[in-house]
Protein backbone atom coordinates (compact mmCIF):
# COMPACT_ATOMS: atom_id res chain seq x y z
CA UNK A 1 0.00 0.00 0.00
CA UNK A 2 1.50 3.38 -1.07
CA UNK A 3 2.04 5.91 1.30
CA UNK A 4 0.25 8.78 -0.54
CA UNK A 5 -3.09 6.20 -0.43
CA UNK A 6 -2.60 6.65 3.33
CA UNK A 7 -3.02 10.18 3.39
CA UNK A 8 -4.94 11.48 0.63
CA UNK A 9 -8.57 11.35 1.17
CA UNK A 10 -9.37 11.81 -2.54
CA UNK A 11 -6.61 8.70 -3.34
CA UNK A 12 -8.32 6.71 -0.82
CA UNK A 13 -12.23 7.78 -1.90
CA UNK A 14 -10.83 6.51 -5.55
CA UNK A 15 -9.40 3.50 -4.53
CA UNK A 16 -12.64 2.81 -2.31
CA UNK A 17 -14.71 3.11 -5.47
CA UNK A 18 -12.86 0.80 -7.81
CA UNK A 19 -12.85 -1.78 -4.42
CA UNK A 20 -16.82 -1.91 -4.44
CA UNK A 21 -17.39 -1.24 -8.02
CA UNK A 22 -14.98 -4.40 -9.26
CA UNK A 23 -16.48 -6.56 -6.45
CA UNK A 24 -19.46 -6.14 -7.87
CA UNK A 25 -18.83 -6.62 -11.93
CA UNK A 26 -16.76 -9.87 -10.77
CA UNK A 27 -19.81 -11.14 -9.42
CA UNK A 28 -22.19 -9.88 -11.84
CA UNK A 29 -20.02 -11.84 -14.42
CA UNK A 30 -19.64 -14.94 -12.00
CA UNK A 31 -23.10 -15.32 -12.34
CA UNK A 32 -23.33 -14.91 -15.60
CA UNK A 33 -20.68 -17.66 -16.20
CA UNK A 34 -23.26 -20.10 -13.78
CA UNK A 35 -26.26 -19.12 -15.49
CA UNK A 36 -24.38 -20.27 -18.96
CA UNK A 37 -23.68 -23.37 -17.19
CA UNK A 38 -27.38 -24.08 -16.22
CA UNK A 39 -26.28 -23.61 -12.16
CA UNK A 40 -28.92 -21.75 -10.93
CA UNK A 41 -28.22 -21.65 -7.13
CA UNK A 42 -25.10 -20.26 -7.98
CA UNK A 43 -26.50 -17.88 -10.75
CA UNK A 44 -28.26 -16.22 -7.73
CA UNK A 45 -26.36 -16.44 -4.99
CA UNK A 46 -24.00 -14.79 -7.25
CA UNK A 47 -26.35 -11.94 -8.68
CA UNK A 48 -27.71 -11.88 -5.03
CA UNK A 49 -23.87 -10.37 -3.20
CA UNK A 50 -23.48 -8.70 -6.40
CA UNK A 51 -26.52 -6.38 -6.28
CA UNK A 52 -25.02 -6.34 -2.14
CA UNK A 53 -21.56 -4.84 -3.56
CA UNK A 54 -23.74 -2.48 -6.16
CA UNK A 55 -25.59 -1.12 -3.21
CA UNK A 56 -22.55 -0.61 -1.43
CA UNK A 57 -20.61 0.81 -4.22
CA UNK A 58 -23.10 3.61 -4.52
CA UNK A 59 -22.84 4.27 -0.87
CA UNK A 60 -19.22 4.98 -1.36
CA UNK A 61 -20.24 7.32 -4.50
CA UNK A 62 -22.37 9.65 -2.03
CA UNK A 63 -19.32 10.51 -0.45
CA UNK A 64 -17.65 11.44 -3.32
CA UNK A 65 -20.12 13.95 -4.97
CA UNK A 66 -18.37 16.81 -5.63
CA UNK A 67 -15.28 15.78 -5.42
CA UNK A 68 -12.28 15.39 -7.79
CA UNK A 69 -11.10 11.97 -8.00
CA UNK A 70 -7.70 11.23 -9.40
CA UNK A 71 -8.28 9.10 -12.71
CA UNK A 72 -5.80 6.34 -11.92
CA UNK A 73 -5.03 3.46 -14.79
CA UNK A 74 -6.55 0.22 -13.72
CA UNK A 75 -2.33 -0.93 -12.63
CA UNK A 76 -2.10 2.62 -11.23
CA UNK A 77 -4.21 1.39 -7.80
CA UNK A 78 -2.24 0.42 -4.79
CA UNK A 79 -3.19 -2.79 -3.64
CA UNK A 80 -2.05 -5.11 -0.94
CA UNK A 81 -2.30 -8.01 -3.60
CA UNK A 82 -2.49 -7.88 -7.49
CA UNK A 83 -6.52 -7.61 -7.80
CA UNK A 84 -8.58 -5.38 -5.04
CA UNK A 85 -9.32 -7.06 -2.46
CA UNK A 86 -12.89 -7.53 -2.77
CA UNK A 87 -12.53 -9.47 -6.33
CA UNK A 88 -13.39 -12.61 -6.32
CA UNK A 89 -10.42 -14.27 -7.78
CA UNK A 90 -10.64 -16.49 -10.74
CA UNK A 91 -8.67 -19.48 -9.29
CA UNK A 92 -11.21 -19.87 -6.43
CA UNK A 93 -14.23 -20.40 -8.68
CA UNK A 94 -15.13 -24.08 -9.92
CA UNK A 95 -18.13 -24.92 -12.45
CA UNK A 96 -19.07 -27.74 -9.87
CA UNK A 97 -18.92 -25.88 -6.64
CA UNK A 98 -21.27 -25.20 -4.29
CA UNK A 99 -23.37 -22.64 -2.48
CA UNK A 100 -21.24 -23.16 0.59
CA UNK A 101 -18.09 -23.18 -1.07
CA UNK A 102 -19.33 -19.86 -3.35
CA UNK A 103 -20.45 -18.38 0.23
CA UNK A 104 -17.00 -19.02 1.50
CA UNK A 105 -15.13 -17.48 -1.18
CA UNK A 106 -17.50 -14.41 -0.65
CA UNK A 107 -16.73 -14.37 3.12
CA UNK A 108 -13.10 -14.49 2.23
CA UNK A 109 -13.12 -11.22 0.00
CA UNK A 110 -15.78 -9.58 2.24
CA UNK A 111 -13.12 -10.16 4.97
CA UNK A 112 -10.22 -9.08 2.87
CA UNK A 113 -12.00 -5.62 2.07
CA UNK A 114 -12.26 -4.93 5.96
CA UNK A 115 -8.76 -5.61 6.54
CA UNK A 116 -8.19 -3.00 4.06
CA UNK A 117 -10.00 -0.74 5.80
CA UNK A 118 -8.56 -1.59 8.75
CA UNK A 119 -5.28 -1.09 7.61
CA UNK A 120 -5.65 2.06 6.48
CA UNK A 121 -7.58 3.61 9.24
CA UNK A 122 -4.96 2.25 11.49
CA UNK A 123 -1.89 3.51 9.84
CA UNK A 124 -3.29 6.91 8.15
CA UNK A 125 -2.22 10.51 9.88
CA UNK A 126 -5.31 12.65 8.38
CA UNK A 127 -8.62 12.32 10.88
CA UNK A 128 -10.64 12.96 8.28
CA UNK A 129 -9.28 9.69 6.08
CA UNK A 130 -9.27 7.90 9.21
CA UNK A 131 -12.70 8.45 10.42
CA UNK A 132 -13.87 7.35 6.41
CA UNK A 133 -12.05 4.13 6.63
CA UNK A 134 -13.41 3.36 9.92
CA UNK A 135 -17.03 4.18 8.45
CA UNK A 136 -16.27 1.84 5.94
CA UNK A 137 -14.68 -1.17 7.62
CA UNK A 138 -17.84 -0.54 10.03
CA UNK A 139 -20.18 -1.30 6.82
CA UNK A 140 -17.92 -4.20 5.62
CA UNK A 141 -18.17 -5.82 9.19
CA UNK A 142 -22.06 -5.66 8.63
CA UNK A 143 -21.39 -7.45 5.23
CA UNK A 144 -18.83 -10.01 6.72
CA UNK A 145 -22.07 -10.70 9.10
CA UNK A 146 -24.56 -11.00 7.01
CA UNK A 147 -22.48 -14.16 4.74
CA UNK A 148 -21.26 -15.50 7.92
CA UNK A 149 -25.08 -16.10 8.97
CA UNK A 150 -26.12 -17.30 5.61
CA UNK A 151 -23.04 -19.40 5.28
CA UNK A 152 -24.48 -20.75 9.02
CA UNK A 153 -28.02 -20.84 7.69
CA UNK A 154 -26.48 -23.14 4.73
CA UNK A 155 -25.09 -25.51 7.33
CA UNK A 156 -27.36 -26.02 9.14
CA UNK A 157 -30.01 -26.91 6.37
CA UNK A 158 -27.14 -29.76 5.78
CA UNK A 159 -25.79 -28.81 2.29
CA UNK A 160 -22.17 -29.59 2.39
CA UNK A 161 -19.28 -29.84 -0.60
CA UNK A 162 -19.56 -33.56 -1.79
CA UNK A 163 -18.83 -32.87 -5.81
CA UNK A 164 -21.61 -35.26 -6.95
CA UNK A 165 -20.06 -35.06 -10.48
CA UNK A 166 -16.00 -34.62 -10.35
CA UNK A 167 -13.91 -33.62 -13.80
CA UNK A 168 -13.12 -37.45 -15.56
CA UNK A 169 -9.77 -37.02 -15.27
CA UNK A 170 -6.94 -39.03 -12.64
CA UNK A 171 -6.44 -38.01 -9.62
CA UNK B 1 -18.25 10.52 -23.83
CA UNK B 2 -14.99 8.47 -21.90
CA UNK B 3 -15.53 4.58 -22.54
CA UNK B 4 -15.25 2.64 -19.24
CA UNK B 5 -13.82 -1.24 -19.22
CA UNK B 6 -17.29 -2.46 -19.07
CA UNK B 7 -18.32 -0.75 -22.50
CA UNK B 8 -15.78 -2.52 -24.50
CA UNK B 9 -17.59 -5.68 -23.70
CA UNK B 10 -20.79 -7.18 -25.82
CA UNK B 11 -23.55 -8.52 -24.64
CA UNK B 12 -22.80 -12.03 -25.48
CA UNK B 13 -21.72 -13.74 -22.37
CA UNK B 14 -18.95 -16.10 -22.37
CA UNK B 15 -19.83 -20.01 -22.15
CA UNK B 16 -16.04 -20.20 -20.56
CA UNK B 17 -15.87 -22.40 -17.52
CA UNK B 18 -16.45 -20.36 -14.39
CA UNK B 19 -13.00 -20.17 -13.31
CA UNK B 20 -11.48 -19.93 -16.13
CA UNK B 21 -8.28 -17.58 -16.97
CA UNK B 22 -9.65 -16.62 -20.34
CA UNK B 23 -11.93 -14.22 -18.16
CA UNK B 24 -9.46 -12.37 -16.89
CA UNK B 25 -8.15 -12.14 -20.41
CA UNK B 26 -11.18 -10.76 -21.77
CA UNK B 27 -11.04 -8.18 -18.51
CA UNK B 28 -7.22 -7.43 -19.33
CA UNK B 29 -8.15 -6.37 -22.95
CA UNK B 30 -11.43 -3.91 -22.33
CA UNK B 31 -9.24 -2.54 -19.44
CA UNK B 32 -6.84 -1.64 -21.88
CA UNK B 33 -8.67 -0.55 -24.35
CA UNK B 34 -10.43 2.22 -21.86
CA UNK B 35 -6.95 3.51 -21.09
CA UNK B 36 -6.22 3.74 -24.59
CA UNK B 37 -10.23 5.32 -25.16
CA UNK B 38 -10.02 2.63 -28.38
CA UNK B 39 -12.80 3.89 -30.66
CA UNK B 40 -14.47 0.03 -31.12
CA UNK B 41 -14.93 0.55 -34.49
CA UNK B 42 -11.76 1.05 -35.11
CA UNK B 43 -10.31 -2.28 -33.07
CA UNK B 44 -10.34 -6.14 -35.09
CA UNK B 45 -10.05 -9.04 -32.92
CA UNK B 46 -8.68 -11.99 -35.15
CA UNK B 47 -8.78 -15.26 -33.75
CA UNK B 48 -8.49 -19.34 -34.35
CA UNK B 49 -10.19 -21.92 -33.09
CA UNK B 50 -10.48 -23.50 -29.46
CA UNK B 51 -12.09 -21.86 -26.13
CA UNK B 52 -9.20 -18.83 -25.81
CA UNK B 53 -10.70 -18.25 -29.86
CA UNK B 54 -13.87 -17.71 -28.76
CA UNK B 55 -12.22 -14.35 -27.31
CA UNK B 56 -13.65 -11.32 -30.19
CA UNK B 57 -17.75 -12.43 -29.45
CA UNK B 58 -17.40 -10.74 -26.29
CA UNK B 59 -15.78 -7.37 -27.16
CA UNK B 60 -18.02 -4.78 -27.91
CA UNK B 61 -15.50 -4.11 -31.76
CA UNK B 62 -15.23 -5.96 -34.74
CA UNK B 63 -14.27 -9.60 -34.89
CA UNK B 64 -13.04 -12.45 -36.52
CA UNK B 65 -13.20 -16.02 -35.84
CA UNK B 66 -11.46 -17.69 -37.92
CA UNK B 67 -9.55 -20.82 -39.21
CA UNK B 68 -7.90 -23.23 -36.60
CA UNK B 69 -4.04 -22.11 -36.85
CA UNK B 70 -4.52 -19.10 -38.98
CA UNK B 71 -5.53 -16.23 -37.15
CA UNK B 72 -2.23 -14.90 -37.94
CA UNK B 73 -2.14 -14.64 -41.57
CA UNK B 74 -5.91 -13.26 -41.25
CA UNK B 75 -4.89 -10.01 -38.96
CA UNK B 76 -1.60 -9.73 -41.12
CA UNK B 77 -3.71 -9.33 -44.35
CA UNK B 78 -6.34 -7.10 -42.99
CA UNK B 79 -3.65 -4.69 -41.44
CA UNK B 80 -1.80 -4.69 -44.51
CA UNK B 81 -4.74 -3.73 -46.29
CA UNK B 82 -6.39 -1.73 -43.57
CA UNK B 83 -3.13 0.13 -41.58
CA UNK B 84 -5.73 2.22 -39.99
CA UNK B 85 -7.33 -0.41 -38.41
CA UNK B 86 -5.93 -1.50 -34.47
CA UNK B 87 -5.57 -5.24 -34.96
CA UNK B 88 -5.29 -8.09 -32.03
CA UNK B 89 -4.71 -11.71 -33.16
CA UNK B 90 -5.64 -14.21 -30.25
CA UNK B 91 -5.76 -18.00 -29.74
CA UNK B 92 -4.20 -20.58 -27.24
CA UNK B 93 -1.64 -22.58 -27.41
CA UNK B 94 -2.28 -25.12 -29.46
CA UNK B 95 -3.75 -22.76 -31.68
CA UNK B 96 -1.14 -20.55 -32.30
CA UNK B 97 2.45 -23.14 -31.42
CA UNK B 98 0.86 -25.90 -33.39
CA UNK B 99 -1.35 -26.14 -36.00
CA UNK B 100 -0.45 -22.35 -36.81
CA UNK B 101 3.13 -22.61 -35.62
CA UNK B 102 4.86 -21.69 -38.97
CA UNK B 103 2.08 -18.53 -38.83
CA UNK B 104 4.23 -17.38 -35.80
CA UNK B 105 7.42 -17.71 -36.97
CA UNK B 106 7.22 -15.82 -39.81
CA UNK B 107 4.61 -12.94 -38.55
CA UNK B 108 7.67 -13.01 -35.64
CA UNK B 109 9.99 -12.06 -38.81
CA UNK B 110 7.71 -10.09 -40.64
CA UNK B 111 6.80 -8.07 -37.84
CA UNK B 112 3.82 -6.73 -39.53
CA UNK B 113 2.23 -3.92 -36.49
CA UNK B 114 -0.37 -6.45 -35.39
CA UNK B 115 -0.57 -7.67 -31.35
CA UNK B 116 -0.28 -11.55 -31.12
CA UNK B 117 -2.18 -12.37 -27.84
CA UNK B 118 -1.80 -16.62 -26.72
CA UNK B 119 -3.84 -17.72 -23.62
CA UNK B 120 -1.80 -20.41 -22.72
CA UNK B 121 -3.08 -23.40 -20.44
CA UNK B 122 -0.29 -26.38 -21.70
CA UNK B 123 -3.44 -28.22 -22.84
CA UNK B 124 -6.59 -28.66 -25.69
CA UNK B 125 -8.97 -27.70 -23.64
CA UNK B 126 -11.87 -27.61 -26.06
CA UNK B 127 -11.55 -30.90 -26.86
CA UNK B 128 -11.33 -32.63 -23.47
CA UNK B 129 -8.09 -31.86 -22.29
CA UNK B 130 -5.21 -33.32 -24.52
CA UNK B 131 -1.54 -32.53 -24.58
CA UNK B 132 -0.29 -29.31 -26.20
CA UNK B 133 2.83 -27.66 -27.20
CA UNK B 134 3.86 -26.23 -23.70
CA UNK B 135 2.68 -29.12 -21.86
CA UNK B 136 4.98 -30.14 -19.45
CA UNK B 137 7.09 -33.46 -20.37
CA UNK B 138 5.80 -35.04 -17.40
CA UNK B 139 2.38 -34.06 -17.16
CA UNK B 140 0.09 -37.95 -17.11
CA UNK B 141 -3.30 -35.89 -16.44
CA UNK B 142 -4.65 -37.42 -20.49
CA UNK B 143 -5.56 -41.00 -21.22
CA UNK B 144 -3.84 -40.15 -24.29
CA UNK B 145 -0.27 -39.40 -22.92
CA UNK B 146 -0.25 -41.28 -19.74
CA UNK B 147 3.62 -41.10 -19.16
CA UNK B 148 3.45 -37.57 -20.56
CA UNK B 149 4.15 -36.30 -23.91
CA UNK B 150 7.93 -37.14 -22.68
CA UNK B 151 9.25 -34.51 -25.01
CA UNK B 152 10.03 -30.67 -24.20
CA UNK B 153 7.61 -28.24 -24.34
CA UNK B 154 8.14 -25.11 -26.91
CA UNK B 155 9.67 -21.64 -25.23
CA UNK B 156 7.30 -19.27 -26.79
CA UNK B 157 9.20 -15.98 -25.93
CA UNK B 158 12.37 -17.89 -26.37
CA UNK B 159 10.99 -18.63 -30.21
CA UNK B 160 9.55 -15.31 -30.45
CA UNK B 161 13.01 -13.57 -29.64
CA UNK B 162 14.58 -16.03 -32.35
CA UNK B 163 12.26 -15.20 -34.81
CA UNK B 164 12.53 -11.35 -34.61
CA UNK B 165 9.32 -10.26 -32.93
CA UNK B 166 10.20 -6.91 -32.04
CA UNK B 167 7.99 -6.91 -28.55
CA UNK B 168 7.88 -10.19 -26.34
CA UNK B 169 5.59 -10.04 -22.84
CA UNK B 170 4.31 -12.17 -20.61
CA UNK B 171 1.43 -11.95 -18.31
CA UNK B 172 -0.70 -13.86 -16.05
CA UNK B 173 -4.40 -14.32 -15.94
CA UNK B 174 -4.28 -13.70 -11.96
CA UNK B 175 -3.09 -10.41 -12.84
CA UNK B 176 -5.52 -8.99 -15.09
CA UNK B 177 -4.56 -5.29 -14.07
CA UNK B 178 -0.58 -5.84 -14.78
CA UNK B 179 -1.88 -7.73 -17.60
CA UNK B 180 -3.54 -4.85 -19.30
CA UNK B 181 -0.75 -2.39 -18.65
CA UNK B 182 1.19 -5.15 -20.98
CA UNK B 183 -1.41 -4.84 -23.17
CA UNK B 184 -1.52 -0.87 -23.32
CA UNK B 185 2.33 -1.10 -24.21
CA UNK B 186 1.98 -4.04 -27.19
CA UNK B 187 -0.93 -2.13 -29.03
CA UNK B 188 1.03 1.05 -28.78
CA UNK B 189 4.53 -0.73 -30.01
CA UNK B 190 5.03 -0.32 -33.83
CA UNK B 191 5.67 -3.70 -35.00
CA UNK B 192 4.51 -7.09 -34.30
CA UNK B 193 4.41 -7.43 -30.79
CA UNK B 194 3.97 -11.09 -28.66
CA UNK B 195 2.34 -11.51 -25.38
CA UNK B 196 2.12 -14.70 -23.68
CA UNK B 197 -0.57 -15.01 -21.35
CA UNK B 198 -0.31 -18.17 -18.68
CA UNK B 199 -4.35 -18.63 -18.69
CA UNK B 200 -4.79 -21.25 -16.47
CA UNK B 201 -7.52 -24.39 -17.40
CA UNK B 202 -9.50 -25.06 -14.16
CA UNK B 203 -11.42 -28.07 -15.62
CA UNK B 204 -8.65 -30.43 -16.98
CA UNK B 205 -5.39 -28.58 -15.26
CA UNK B 206 -6.95 -27.92 -11.86
CA UNK B 207 -3.11 -27.60 -10.23
CA UNK B 208 -2.47 -24.32 -12.50
CA UNK B 209 -4.44 -22.46 -9.39
CA UNK B 210 -0.63 -22.83 -8.16
CA UNK B 211 0.47 -20.91 -10.64
CA UNK B 212 -0.36 -17.57 -8.69
CA UNK B 213 2.36 -18.45 -5.96
CA UNK B 214 5.04 -19.17 -8.05
CA UNK B 215 4.49 -16.39 -11.18
CA UNK B 216 7.33 -13.58 -10.13
CA UNK B 217 7.19 -10.19 -11.82
CA UNK B 218 10.64 -9.55 -13.77
CA UNK B 219 11.81 -6.27 -14.50
CA UNK B 220 14.45 -6.69 -16.76
CA UNK B 221 13.16 -5.06 -20.86
CA UNK B 222 15.70 -4.92 -22.73
CA UNK B 223 16.21 -3.46 -26.31
CA UNK B 224 19.45 -5.76 -26.46
CA UNK B 225 18.57 -9.39 -28.51
CA UNK B 226 21.68 -10.46 -26.75
CA UNK B 227 20.75 -9.79 -22.52
CA UNK B 228 17.17 -10.76 -23.84
CA UNK B 229 18.04 -14.50 -25.29
CA UNK B 230 20.00 -14.42 -21.54
CA UNK B 231 16.94 -13.75 -19.70
CA UNK B 232 14.93 -15.96 -21.45
CA UNK B 233 17.41 -19.05 -21.71
CA UNK B 234 17.22 -19.24 -18.08
CA UNK B 235 13.74 -18.32 -17.61
CA UNK B 236 11.24 -20.37 -15.55
CA UNK B 237 8.79 -19.76 -17.87
CA UNK B 238 6.74 -18.20 -14.59
CA UNK B 239 8.46 -14.65 -14.77
CA UNK B 240 5.74 -11.93 -16.08
CA UNK B 241 6.04 -8.61 -17.70
CA UNK B 242 8.07 -7.37 -20.58
CA UNK B 243 11.10 -8.67 -21.68
CA UNK B 244 12.23 -7.40 -25.37
CA UNK B 245 10.93 -4.19 -26.94
CA UNK B 246 12.81 -3.06 -30.01
CA UNK B 247 11.20 -1.16 -32.51
CA UNK B 248 12.32 -1.65 -36.50
CA UNK B 249 11.40 -1.26 -39.55
CA UNK B 250 7.71 -2.66 -39.67
CA UNK B 251 6.21 -4.57 -42.82
CA UNK B 252 5.11 -3.70 -45.32
CA UNK B 253 7.92 -1.08 -45.71
CA UNK B 254 6.73 2.34 -47.30
CA UNK B 255 7.44 1.53 -50.85
CA UNK B 256 6.13 -1.58 -51.16
CA UNK B 257 2.90 0.06 -49.59
CA UNK B 258 2.56 2.65 -52.44
CA UNK B 259 2.64 -0.40 -55.09
CA UNK B 260 0.59 -2.62 -53.16
CA UNK B 261 -2.71 -1.10 -53.97
CA UNK B 262 -5.49 -3.71 -53.55
CA UNK B 263 -8.53 -1.95 -55.65
CA UNK B 264 -5.94 -1.70 -58.41
CA UNK B 265 -4.73 -5.40 -58.04
CA UNK B 266 -8.08 -6.76 -58.02
CA UNK B 267 -9.85 -4.20 -60.34
CA UNK B 268 -11.83 -6.58 -63.10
Amino acid sequence: MSASLLEDELLFLAHSVALEQEAAERLYELADAMQVHNNKPLHDLFLELAGFSERHANEVQVHCQGKALPPLQVWEYSWPDEESPEVVHYSRIHYLMTPEQALQVALEVEQNALNFYQDVAQRTHNTALQQLAEGFAREEAEHVQAVQRRLQFLQKTGMNNTDFDPPHMPA
Amino acid sequence: MILKAKQYKSGVKPIWCPGCGHYSVLNAITKAFAALQQAPEQAVLVSGIGCSSRLPAYVHSYGFHGVHGRALPVAAGLKVARPELNVMALGGDGDGFSIGGNHFLHACRRNVDIVYVVMDNEVYGMTKGQASPTTPENWDHSKLTPHGPEVRPFQPCALALAAGASFIARGHSGDPNGLAQILYEAVQHPGFAFVQVLSQCVTFCPEQAQWKEIVHTEDVCTSDPVAAASFLHGDDGFAKGIFYRNPRPVWPLAHERKEADLREGFRL
